[in-house]
């Protein structure tokens, strides 16, 4: 192999420009354009790797993504990227690759030595040999691994990053050869906006390839470069090249992937550029254009590096100017084959076509180009590269051949047909249809606002293309979407796949090294459909998906069983069309980005006062301040403790705020909370219990009556969204009649909620015009007023069992007065808590977490709750006639009881099953809520226990996952002050307001 | 340029008067590069209007207010008000340098007997402006709405990357992003990612 100088004139490199390159840990040379395959042929390097199984040598065979064999590894670190196809790699300086089997340490070095054991590598290999003893699988998956061939998996983080870019347009063409540039220009003169993608760095196609067809008195190379020129013109086109569209969804959304800077070499990067961008593109139509890939012909050793298809070696030659060989052959069963001679013909020395055919077919044959017709190639002979074929004539009838002759071949280039790229067209659900006059699989494009375009649609010659692109543009233009498909054969395409095996291997797959007798054997075994013949044989798996085997594979099962190509069919085509990288697709939403975090007022001055944070629902809450003590529970200990003693302070501005309006909004209440809201006074608030239609305890929290049209509610942290649409829903489905109007405002106000025996002194000294007496303020009521000079709704309610009262500012607020307060209240020693403490506080009490002690299947009454349940509503509640159900209203369904463990200083596991004490087995619940109590200096637990009411006193054992058994005894869940008397300032009031 | 952290005031409680802060108070919210700018706007207040639009009462009653209802999608601005349609029976009102109480007092006055209400929620919103040539850009990469089709005059509510977002444009140059408290610090950090090829 060389390269030809000077350049061809429609080759894309640019020699001016040397770039120096490391394959293999060896230097190269090559030039600007060039990929890493075209470079290393012009350095004559024929062998790219080992293959799978067999551990054969293998060269590259195709022109592009189709490409199995050429998988390199390309630099190092955080740029490290595996199994890249050297036919696609843009070659830059100081590009660094490697071939994973041809590493000198590589595994492939030993593989030859089962040589003798290749016999037995028949399809199902594996499966057969390696699924007994079944324990050792995991032993025989690490070694069979190493053989497999390809890049090693990244192990470092990717150093570059990726971004998503949304688009709409009127139509998007896919393809930015001839077919997809005529008619894009087409489109784009009536002024619809038109996106167009093309993977190749250059658009074009395979112009390139073919540069001498002639259009009107030009070739088609100049035809497209002149529509190139006058694309750049339209303002209403986008043109993306380096973008593979890989995926076609429903409604016209299609995914495709931009290489940005790829292409780069590596000081060159814009670290502020993304490195690959994904393109989610929704489309008015969807014109596909995405061209035909060749397909080989299997004959004996057809895997020598030397072989390859006829339009990568007329890639290599009219786009790189690499001469891939002297001695040409070229074996054919259609005019392409001809069309490849005549190229090659002008610059080998000698050029032999070998042609399945007897008839002569359309395409005039340079002198030079021996034809020999109804010929196939019956093996390639030589070692490491084709050095010969042995051919023979071939008896149309009997389809058995007789050897004739070899000819010495250091170039092989195989021209079995074409395949249209249906892939795309499959995606969202239709199966690509055998075309018996194109002899190949025929795109459906059945789905609406979608058609497809040249050889896609069996159109070859360039004439031919531009009429049918600008035909198709027509129809999208004047909204009349026909059929498509060419009704002529494919370059008189002989239904020739296979040459009658003489004895050697004949490969289908080489990228997971399938041959035409492993098809053979899988249908022997009883595999026929194609689909299980992929999954048996591995026929069309890998980062090529069978884009040169899978027709093949088609047509060797059809064969072997008799059928037509139709009957056989195809596998699935799924996304993604060619592979793309994990990063691409997770874009820049990533580590701090993943999810949001929803910040209160507060945050800045929890991370100066250096608060641990949990995520709740997407909310960051302190979760335990470490410098109140050691660790967590070092912490927790002094903020519970400190809290009941004098003064604690927490941030719940994260609970979910719903205000509510409206003439009805008394009734409406009364209908999505379990208890009477008639009667609630102007002034008050009251506790109230959500359920859902099952009766189920769904979400809970205090809602205050601001007027008698005017009340606001709050709900769980991590509940807001999901009530506030289930409120929603109820009314605007459901009551329509309820004058009633919902407002979310949890991000309006922030929640500073001061807590503790000195929670009153403290609020005397950042608020005059209250009067916070236990008289004119009492528990569970709220007062308007000035705190630390800002205007604030102040509520006297409490979820630890302390005088406790909650600051509600707006937002913009909330810090000021939070770290207002935290200043205030070292008088009194203020501490201020988390998430933990706040948990084990409320526990102490007994008062349950929705959705931690309730999980769906608790009704107010398995809860507890009764009290909150009021049976005398005029109008039911939402769940009130699930609560009479035979199974709801059963007395022994598990019930939420405390649980104290016998040694006072076991915490118990929350989760732990609880057993029957005499057996020591029968599960009877389990543990929801465990914390150690600071303030009891024991250990206390909550839990759901079949018939738990009634068990109270009772014995049971704890089990924990470890299989330790902890014997304890279940009593009520206030372990804390049961008659309220702290919760009211030691006064004794009316604990439910 | 540079659209760096800055330091906070280590704690609020040395002011002797109340502070004001915005959820991108540690941020420099005034960023202008080539082929973008960014600026957010404080001390907006943001009252959520609620009424029937076929009752004509409400409308005239929000026309006693100076105001002119918007139709679906559309906002109408009139001296420092805007109103903005957000759903068929609500609607957000930013108000400039207008005294918040005085004018909650006057439409809490006009709706006294039908069937509408004002709520405060000046807390709830960031107001963040883009603009710039590749200001599109920015929010293509965020959000699959067309907003080429985003007309001046018009709003839409969605999520820009996983932030619910009000979005609405105020003239050809610009779009005003108004944003939850509590989302908007994610959200200048995905704006600042997305917008970081266009700074330079």
């Amino acid at each position: 192999m060389r390269r030809i100088n000077p350049v061809l004139p429609s080759a894309i490199i640019n020699n001016a420009i040397e770039i120096d390159f490391i394959f293999e840990g060896q230097q190269f040379k090559g030039f600007d354009g060039d990929t890493l395959a075209s470079a290393l042929s012009a350095n004559d390097v024929k062998v790219f790797g080992y293959s799978y199984k067999y551990s054969r040598p293998r060269g590259i065979i195709a022109p592009y993504a189709e490409e199995p064999n050429a998988l390199v590894s390309l630099e190092q670190g955080g740029l490290y990227t595996p199994n890249a196809k050297a036919t696609q790699v843009e070659l830059y300086q100081d590009l660094i690759a490697s071939a994973p089997t041809l590493n000198p340490n590589s595994i492939e070095k030993i593989k030859p030595l089962f040589k003798a054991f290749h016999r037995f590598m028949a399809a199902g290999f594996y499966y057969k040999t390696f699924m007994r003893p079944q324990k050792l699988w995991m032993l025989y998956e690490k070694v069979l691994r190493s053989f497999a061939g390809i890049s090693k998996a990244p192990v470092d983080f990717d150093s570059e990053h990726y971004d998503h870019m949304h688009h709409n347009c009127d139509v998007l063409v896919i393809g930015g050869g001839l077919a997809g540039l005529t008619a894009a220009i087409e489109i784009a003169k009536t002024e619809k906006s038109v996106i167009l993608l093309d993977e190749r760095p250059s658009l074009g196609g395979t112009t390139y390839d073919y540069p001498d067809e002639a259009v009107g008195s030009t070739n088609q190379l100049e035809y497209m470069n002149n529509i190139i020129s006058q694309l750049d013109t339209y303002p209403n086109v986008e043109i993306l090249s380096r973008t593979t569209a890989f995926a076609f969804h429903d409604e016209n959304n299609v995914i495709a992937n931009e290489m940005r800077q790829d292409h780069k070499p590596l000081s060159e990067r814009n670290a502020n550029l993304s490195r690959q961008r994904l393109h989610k593109i929704k489309a008015g139509h969807v014109l596909l254009a995405t061209g035909a890939s060749e397909r080989p012909i299997a004959f004996d050793n057809n895997d020598l590096p030397g072989i390859m298809l006829s339009t990568a070696g007329l890639s290599l030659l009219n786009r790189f100017s690499v001469l891939a060989g002297e001695q040409v052959v070229i074996f054919t069963n259609n005019d392409s084959g001809h069309t490849a001679a005549n190229y090659f013909a002008k610059y080998s020395q000698k050029v032999t076509l070998i042609d399945t055919r007897s008839n002569s077919p359309d395409v005039a044959l340079n002198g030079n180009v021996r034809l020999i017709n109804s010929s196939v190639i019956i093996k390639a002979n030589g070692k490491n590269s084709v050095s010969s074929v042995t051919i023979g004539e071939r008896d149309q009838k009997s389809n058995k051949n007789v050897l004739t002759e070899t000819i010495d071949a250091d170039l092989v280039l195989v021209a079995g047909g074409f395949n249209p790229v249906v892939h795309l067209d499959c995606h969202t659900g239709s199966n690509p249809i055998w075309d018996d006059n194109l002899v190949a699989f025929a795109p459906n494009l059945s789905k609406q606002k979608r058609s497809g375009t040249g050889a896609l649609t069996g159109y070859i010659y360039a004439t031919d293309v531009i009429n049918n692109a600008k035909e198709q543009a027509n129809n999208i233009i004047n909204n009349s979407i026909t059929a498509t498909t060419a009704q002529k054969n494919f370059l008189n395409t002989d239904k020739f796949f296979n040459v009658e095996s003489f004895g050697g291997k004949q490969f289908i797959d080489m990228q997971n090294d399938v041959t035409t007798s492993d098809i053979q054997l899988a249908i022997r075994e009883n595999y026929k459909s194609i689909e299980h013949i992929k999954r048996y044989t591995a026929l069309g798996f890998g980062t090529d998906q069978g884009k040169t085997s899978n027709v093949l594979g088609v047509a060797i099962a059809a064969q072997s069983q008799n059928l037509k190509m139709s009957e056989v069919g195809t596998t699935t085509f799924r996304p993604a069309y060619t592979p793309v990288t994990f990063g691409a697709l997770a874009g820049q939403h990533i580590n701090d980005l993943f999810d949001p975090e929803r910040y209160t007022p507060m945050q800045p001055s929890h991370i100066n006062n250096g608060a641990i944070f949990e995520t709740v629902g997407q909310w960051m809450r302190p979760w335990y301040f470490p410098n109140n003590g050691d660790g967590l529970d070092g912490a927790v200990f002094n903020e519970c403790l400190k809290t009941r003693e004098s003064l604690g302070v927490i941030d719940a501005s994260t609970l979910g705020k719903i205000e509510i309006h409206g003439p009805d909004s008394r009734e409406f209440l009364n209908r999505v909370y379990t208890n009477s809201w008639t009667k609630l006074a102007v002034g008050s608030c009251r506790y109230g219990l959500m359920l859902d239609e099952n009766g189920m305890i769904m979400d809970d929290g205090v809602t205050a009556c601001l007027s008698d049209d005017h009340f606001i509610m709050t709900t769980t942290t991590g509940g807001a969204a999901k009530v506030y649409q289930w409120l929603e829903n109820w009314l605007q489905t459901e009551w329509p009649e309820l004058e009633v109007y919902l407002s979310s405002v949890t991000d309006h106000f922030s929640t500073t909620a001061v807590v503790g025996p000195n929670s009153r002194e403290l609020m005397l000294s950042i608020c005059s015009d209250i009067d916070f007496s236990k008289e004119a303020f009492p528990f569970m009521t709220w007062r308007a007023g000035t705190v630390c000079g800002v205007s604030a709704r102040v509520m006297r309610i409490s979820f630890s069992g302390e005088l406790a009262y909650e600051i509600n500012v707006q937002s913009n607020y909330g810090r000021f007065v939070w770290d207002s307060v935290l200043e205030k209240g070292n008088k009194w020693s203020i501490v201020q808590y988390g998430t933990e403490s706040m948990h084990v506080l409320r526990a102490e009490k007994g008062y349950i977490i929705a959705g931690q002690d309730t999980d769906g299947s608790v009704s107010p009454i398995d809860a507890d709750l009764s009290w909150v349940v009021s049976k005398s509503k005029q109008f039911s509640f939402l769940g009130e006639r699930s609560l009479s159900r035979s199974d709801t209203s059963r007395v022994d369904r598990k019930q939420l009881v405390g649980i104290l463990t016998e040694d006072p200083s076991e915490v118990l596991s929350e989760g732990a099953q609880i057993l029957n004490s005499n057996t020591n087995s029968n599960m009877l619940g389990h543990v929801t809520s465990s914390y150690f109590s600071p303030t009891l200096n024991r250990s206390i637990a909550m839990g759901l226990v079949r018939d738990g009411l009634r068990r109270k006193g009772e014995k049971i054992i704890v089990a924990t996952a470890k299989g330790k058994r902890s014997p304890s005894t279940i009593e009520s869940y206030v372990f804390f002050d049961p008659d309220g008397l702290k919760m009211n300032g030691n006064e004794s009031e009316n604990v439910d307001g | 340029m540079e659209m760096k952290v800055r330091m906070l005031m280590d704690n609020l409680a040395k002011s002797t008067v109340p502070v004001y802060e915005s959820a991108l108070e540690k941020y420099n919210t005034t960023v202008v590069g080539d082929l973008w700018r960014v600026k957010e706007t404080k001390k907006l207040s943001y009252l959520i209007i609620r009424g029937k639009t076929g009752d004509d009462d409400f409308v005239k009653a929000i026309e006693s207010l100076g105001l002119t209802l918007p139709g679906p999608m559309k906002f109408i601005e009139t001296a420092e008000r805007k109103l903005i349609w957000i759903s068929p029976d609500e609607f957000l009102l930013v108000l400039g340098d207008v005294p918040l109480s005085d004018f909650i007092e006057s439409a809490e006055k006009a709706f006294k007997d039908i069937f509408a209400y004002i709520i405060d929620n000046s807390g709830s919103f960031t107001n963040i402006e883009i603009s710039g040539s590749r200001h599109l850009d920015v929010v293509a990469k965020l959000s699959p709405y067309d907003y080429h089709k985003l007309t001046i005059g018009s709003v839409i509510s969605t999520n820009l990357a996983k932030a619910p977002s009000i979005i609405y444009r105020p003239n050809e140059n610009s779009l005003t992003i108004l944003v939850r408290f509590s989302f908007a610090d994610y959200l200048w950090r995905t704006i600042e990612k997305a917008s970081l090829e266009y700074t330079k």
